[in-house]
């Protein structure tokens, strides 16, 4: 009996099902093969006698055993992945100097640099939440969608409230003094 | 002829005072007659795959701890022995060195043989598979994705030049050598990757910390020609990056790695603003004589 003729039979001898875990799964193409009935045949004639009293039912053994996630890494080559991971890094440390500077400086020029330095981060942190938590084809497109309008709706309004107001350091030491 | 029955009888008496010794003291440290069973109760997580329609439960069982093992993997044991058959986990070495018996124990990834049973008798202990991972039965994860991530990395020596496999050796100085401390180590339980959420949440894409571990591991071995070529195969969004620090890996694994270091080693080598750690000149495959 040949090995063909035993996985599409849908039964095995308890031999072949001892045989290495990566056979066993390289055999079907994930769950629905195992578990569709219509591919559980009897296969009958004087060539499978011998093995006729050890076989067992397939489905019963090959279940759960299958990954139905196929393994995707590595993706598409992406140069810019790792360059923006630097470039995250340069912005949360130049953080550490922006926002105590624009406080201590109270310049307009550093309160437009705060507002933008601030927006950015705050943008790629939601998005690499978006990344990790919203799967899909489309709700990522519309999820990073709400979020670009969003943040840049963010920086507009900071630049208006720097143009026609206090400014954002004035602001947050009114805030510190209440 | 005298004499050597005399030496042999004498060997005899000192035999039987010697087992008596035994006796005494195997009965003093252990008075079993007054002894208060201590039961201990185990609530662990059951599924049958061959049970069509059933939902996974948790199913509880009582094991007295005086005539038990002190660790976790001894009462599963012991339950699988005297109480129920059927109960399936993975298990091998018993301590530590084989990475079969990695399952969550009262909410911590860890390997049942390391982790010693809680003498509080008025708590459960409570017993998972690894969690977010496909169970085949019972305790049992498939961790066939974990190894398909495995392979990819390609573990194992790669080198430019074209040399015989068991001809020459390559020599590694003694500090190359110290580099693949803490990495060499690992034994793929997949402890560290399964308490990673966004292992969790990617795993079809995201290699996790063990897989990235073993991969520094190679990286920076100092006989491996491939640095570059390995660091390239990451250039994605999901591979490495999906890594935030949180560091689950490093508290969880069984073996005191730090999984997380590795990661960010490799983030520091892809940024291109770290160089690779000189590889020394002894990595030179020594010439046969």
């Amino acid at each position: 009996m040949s090995s063909v003729n035993l996985l599409r039979g849908g039964f095995r001898s308890i031999n072949s099902i001892l045989r290495p875990y990566s056979t066993v799964q390289s055999s079907f193409n994930g769950r629905n093969a195992t578990l569709a009935k219509k591919n559980i045949l009897f296969v009958s004639g004087q060539q499978n006698q011998i093995a006729q009293q050890s076989r067992v039912p397939l489905n019963q053994y090959i279940r759960a055993v299958a990954s139905v996630h196929p393994h995707r890494s590595p993706l598409e080559h992406d140069e810019k992945a790792g360059l923006h991971w630097s470039i995250e890094r340069y912005l949360a440390v130049g953080l550490l100097a922006i926002i105590p500077g624009s406080i201590l400086l109270e310049t307009s020029v550093t309160d437009y640099l705060l507002a933008a330095a601030l927006v950015v981060h705050a943008n790629w942190g939601c998005r690499s939440i978006i990344v990790d938590y919203i799967h899909g084809k489309q709700l990522p497109k519309i999820a990073l969608a709400v979020l670009y309008s969003a943040s840049f709706l963010a920086f507009v309004g900071l630049c208006y409230f720097n143009y026609s107001d206090v400014g954002l350091s004035k602001a947050i030491k009114k805030i510190w003094s209440l | 002829m005298a004499l050597i029955s005399r030496a042999s009888s004498l060997f005899q008496s000192n035999l039987r005072v010697l087992e008596t010794a035994v006796r005494l003291a195997g009965t003093q440290a252990v008075p079993q007659e007054n002894k208060q069973p201590r039961l201990k109760k185990f609530a662990i997580y059951r599924w049958d795959p061959e049970q069509p329609g059933q939902k996974p439960y948790l199913k509880e069982y009582e094991v007295d701890l005086n005539d038990c093992g002190m660790m976790v993997l001894d009462a599963l044991v012991k339950i699988k022995n005297e109480q129920d058959s059927t109960l399936a986990f993975r298990r091998s070495c018993r301590e530590g060195i084989c990475g079969s018996c990695s399952m969550n124990i009262n909410g911590t990834n860890t390997l049942a043989c390391l982790c010693k049973i809680d003498d509080n008798l008025s708590k459960k202990t409570k017993i998972y598979p690894l969690p977010h991972m496909f169970v085949v039965k019972d305790l049992i994860p498939d961790l066939s994705n974990f190894y398909a991530q495995y392979k990819s990395i390609e573990p194992y020596l790669k080198r430019k030049d074209t040399i015989k496999a068991g001809e020459q050796q390559f020599f590694q100085s003694e500090a190359d050598r110290a580099k693949l401390d803490g990495l060499y180590e690992c034994i793929l339980c997949a402890c560290c990757s399964t308490s990673c959420p966004s292992y969790w949440w990617n795993s079809d894409k995201y290699l996790g910390p063990a897989v990235l571990l073993q991969s520094y591991r190679w990286i920076i071995d100092s006989r491996d020609e491939f640095a570059k070529e390995r660091l390239d195969k990451f250039r994605d969004e999901f591979s490495v990056y999906r890594c935030h620090t949180i560091m689950n890996c490093t508290t969880v694994c069984p073996k005191g790695l730090n999984p997380g270091q590795a990661i960010a080693e490799i983030k520091k080598l892809m940024s291109g603003l770290w160089k690779e750690p000189s590889k020394n000149s002894s990595t030179v495959p020594a010439k046969s004589a």
